[in-house]
C-alpha cells in the first residue's frame, strides 16, 4: 500500500499564489474559498529584512485530530494516508475546525466541511496534485514515501536533517514535511 | 477564512452550554436534596426535577440550529464513534434526557398516576394488545404512587453521575481541542462543572421565589428551603472562585498555551466580561449577598433574616447571567486564541 507524503519547500515560494488558483479550479471552490494559503512572516527589521512564505494545506496527518473528533465518521483517513471527508455524512457540526492546528477546513457554500483533498483523483491514476504540477519553482514534491524509488523518498533521505513537520509540537505526525528557510 | 481566525461556533453554543448546566445542575441538587432531607426540603427537589428536562431541550435546539446541516442531525443518533466527545456526549444527553423526563414524571402531583390515566382512557383501546397487557400488568402497580419514593431515589442515585457528567462534558468538548490554547485547559471542565451546579441551583431558587410564590408556604418552610439552597450555592461559590483562579493558573503554565490565549482575558478583548461580569456580577456579587443573609444564622445562631424577595431575585439572576458570560467569553475566545506556530 503506498503511503501519500508530500515535501513543500518554503525557501523556493515567491508567493504568487498559483497554486490556490490552480486548486480553487480543481475543486469547483468560489473565489474565497480555498484549501491552502500562504503563511506570511517578516524576519528583521528595514533595511535587513526578509519576508518568506510558508505554504499550508491539509497535512493529511497520521494523528488526525480532526478524525478523532468527527462524532460522524464523516472525517476518515484511507489505508494510502489520505485524509478525507465523505460528504454525505458530514452534519457540518465543525468539531473538525476546532480540532484542527493548522486552519485549513472550510465550510462550504454546500453546508459540509471539506479541505485539501491531495486531488485524490489525480492520485489514483498515478497522476500529482494540481498545487504540486502547477508551481512554477517547484515548491512541492508529492508521492509515496515507502517507495524508495519515488523522488520523494530520495529526496528525504538526502535532506532529512533540513525538513521539519509545521506545529511538530501539536503530535499530529504531518504527512506534508516542510524545507525552512 | 482558511488560514485565518474566524468564528464557527456563534452564541447559539454558549445557549447550549449553558443550559446544558443548568439542567445537569438542577437535576443533581435537586437528588442531593432528596438524599439530604425528603421530608424537609421537598420543595427545592420538586422544582429541581421540574426544571431539569426543559432547559436541555431548548439546548439541542440551539445545537441542531447551529449545524452546518441540521436536516442531517440525526445521523449523530445512528453511530457511537468512541473517541469523539462529540458522539459521545450525544449519546450521555439522551441518557440524561431520558432520567430527567422519568424523574420530572415520578414528580408530578398525584392525579397523574398512570395507572390512574390509563383507567380513564377509552375502553375501546382495550383491543390493542399492548395496551391491555400494560393497564393490567403489574407494571404499573410499581409505579404506583405509594412505592414512589422508592422509585425517586433510585432514578435520583442513577441521575447523580449522569448530571455529573453532562456538566463535565459541557467543559471536555471544548478541553480536548490541542489545537485551541483557550480551551485545552485541565481546569475548564471543573470550571463548567461548578458553574453548572451553581446555576442548576440558582434556577431552582428563582423558580421558587417567582413562580412559585411564596404565598402558600409557612415561614419556616421558607426558612428550611431557603437555607439549604443557600448553603449548597454558598459553597459552590467558593469552589467556582477556585476553579477560575486555577483556570486562569492554567492559561499560563499549561504547556501549549499561548500568551495571546491568556491575554484575550488580561486586558485583551474579553477581560471585562470576563472579571467584571462572568467572575464580579457572577460569583462576588451573589456570594456576597449571600453571606449577608446567612452570617448572621452561622455566626449567632439567630434566626434568618426576613425573606426579601427582591435579594433572591438578585443572586439568582446574576449567577444565571454570570453562568451565560462565562460560557460566551469561552466559547468565543477559545476559537480567537490561536495555537503558537513553529
Ligand atoms: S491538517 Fe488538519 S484537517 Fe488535515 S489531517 Fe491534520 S488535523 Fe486533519
Ligand atoms: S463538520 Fe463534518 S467532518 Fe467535521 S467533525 Fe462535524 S461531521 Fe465530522
Amino acid at each position: 500500500m503506498a503511503r501519500y507524503g508530500m515535501v513543500i519547500d518554503e525557501t523556493k515560494c515567491v508567493g504568487c499564489y498559483a497554486c490556490r488558483v490552480a486548486c480553487q479550479n480543481q475543486n469547483n471552490l468560489a473565489e474565497d474559498e480555498a484549501y491552502n494559503y500562504l503563511e506570511e512572516r517578516e524576519f528583521g527589521q528595514f533595511p535587513l529584512f526578509t519576508r518568506v512564505f510558508l505554504p499550508v494545506q491539509c497535512q493529511h496527518c497520521d494523528n488526525p485530530p480532526c478524525v478523532t473528533v468527527c462524532p460522524t465518521g464523516a472525517s476518515h483517513k484511507r489505508k494510502d494516508g489520505i485524509v478525507l471527508v465523505t460528504e454525505k455524512d458530514c452534519i457540518g457540526c465543525k468539531y473538525c475546525i476546532a480540532a484542527c492546528p493548522y486552519h485549513v477546513r472550510i465550510i462550504r457554500k454546500q453546508g459540509y466541511v471539506e479541505k485539501c483533498r491531495f486531488c485524490v483523483e489525480f492520485v489514483e491514476e498515478g497522476g500529482k496534485p494540481a498545487c504540486m504540477t502547477t508551481c512554477m519553482t517547484g515548491v512541492r514534491l508529492f508521492g509515496d514515501l515507502d517507495d524508495p524509488a519515488s523522488e520523494i523518498a530520495q529526496y528525504i533521505a538526502r535532506n532529512r536533517h533540513r525538513l521539519r513537520p509545521y506545529k511538530g509540537e501539536m503530535n499530529t505526525k504531518p504527512r506534508i514535511f516542510y524545507r525552512k528557510a | 477564512m482558511e488560514g485565518k481566525i474566524f468564528i464557527f461556533w456563534n452564541w447559539t453554543v454558549a445557549v447550549y452550554l449553558f443550559v446544558a448546566g443548568v439542567s445537569a445542575g438542577a437535576f443533581a441538587i435537586s437528588a442531593l436534596t432528596h438524599f439530604l432531607g425528603e421530608e424537609k426540603y421537598r420543595d427545592v427537589t420538586r422544582i429541581g426535577a421540574y426544571i431539569a428536562p426543559f432547559p436541555l431541550l431548548f439546548g439541542l435546539i440551539c445545537l441542531i440550529a447551529d449545524l452546518e446541516r441540521p436536516q442531517l442531525f440525526w445521523k449523530l443518533m445512528v453511530t457511537l464513534q468512541v473517541h469523539s466527545i462529540m458522539s459521545l456526549g450525544a449519546w450521555l444527553l439522551v441518557v440524561f434526557s431520558l432520567l430527567s423526563f422519568v424523574y420530572f414524571y415520578l414528580w408530578l402531583p398525584d392525579r397523574f398516576d398512570a395507572a390512574e390515566l390509563l383507567r380513564r382512557a377509552p375502553a375501546g383501546w382495550d383491543r390493542f394488545p399492548l395496551f391491555r397487557w400494560l393497564r393490567t400488568g403489574p407494571l404499573l402497580e410499581k409505579l404506583r404512587r405509594k412505592n414512589l419514593n422508592g422509585l425517586r431515589g433510585w432514578i435520583a442515585m442513577a441521575g447523580i453521575p449522569v448530571s455529573l457528567l453532562v456538566g463535565i462534558y459541557t467543559g471536555v468538548l471544548l478541553g480536548a481541542l490541542a489545537a485551541r490554547p483557550f480551551w485545552n485547559n485541565p481546569m475548564l471542565p471543573m470550571l463548567f462543572l461548578v458553574s453548572a451546579l451553581k446555576t442548576g441551583t440558582a434556577s431552582i431558587c428563582l423558580v421558587g421565589c417567582v413562580a412559585k410564590g411564596m404565598g402558600g408556604m409557612s415561614r419556616e418552610q421558607i426558612e428550611t428551603n431557603k437555607f439549604v439552597i443557600h448553603s449548597i450555592d454558598f459553597f459552590l461559590m467558593i469552589l467556582s472562585i477556585i476553579a477560575v483562579l486555577l483556570f486562569v493558573f492554567g492559561l499560563y503554565a499549561a504547556p501549549r498555551s499561548s500568551a495571546e490565549a491568556a491575554g484575550l482575558i488580561m486586558g485583551g478583548e474579553f477581560t471585562f466580561l470576563f472579571w467584571g461580569m462572568a467572575v464580579v456580577m457572577g460569583i462576588l456579587l451573589p456570594l456576597s449577598l449571600e453571606v449577608y443573609e446567612l452570617i448572621p444564622h452561622f455566626i449567632s445562631r439567630a434566626t434568618m433574616r426576613e425573606h426579601n424577595p427582591w435579594l433572591s431575585g438578585v443572586v439568582t439572576l446574576s449567577v444565571l447571567a454570570g453562568g451565560f458570560i462565562l460560557r460566551y467569553v469561552v466559547v468565543y475566545a477559545g476559537q480567537m486564541a490561536k495555537a503558537i506556530a513553529t
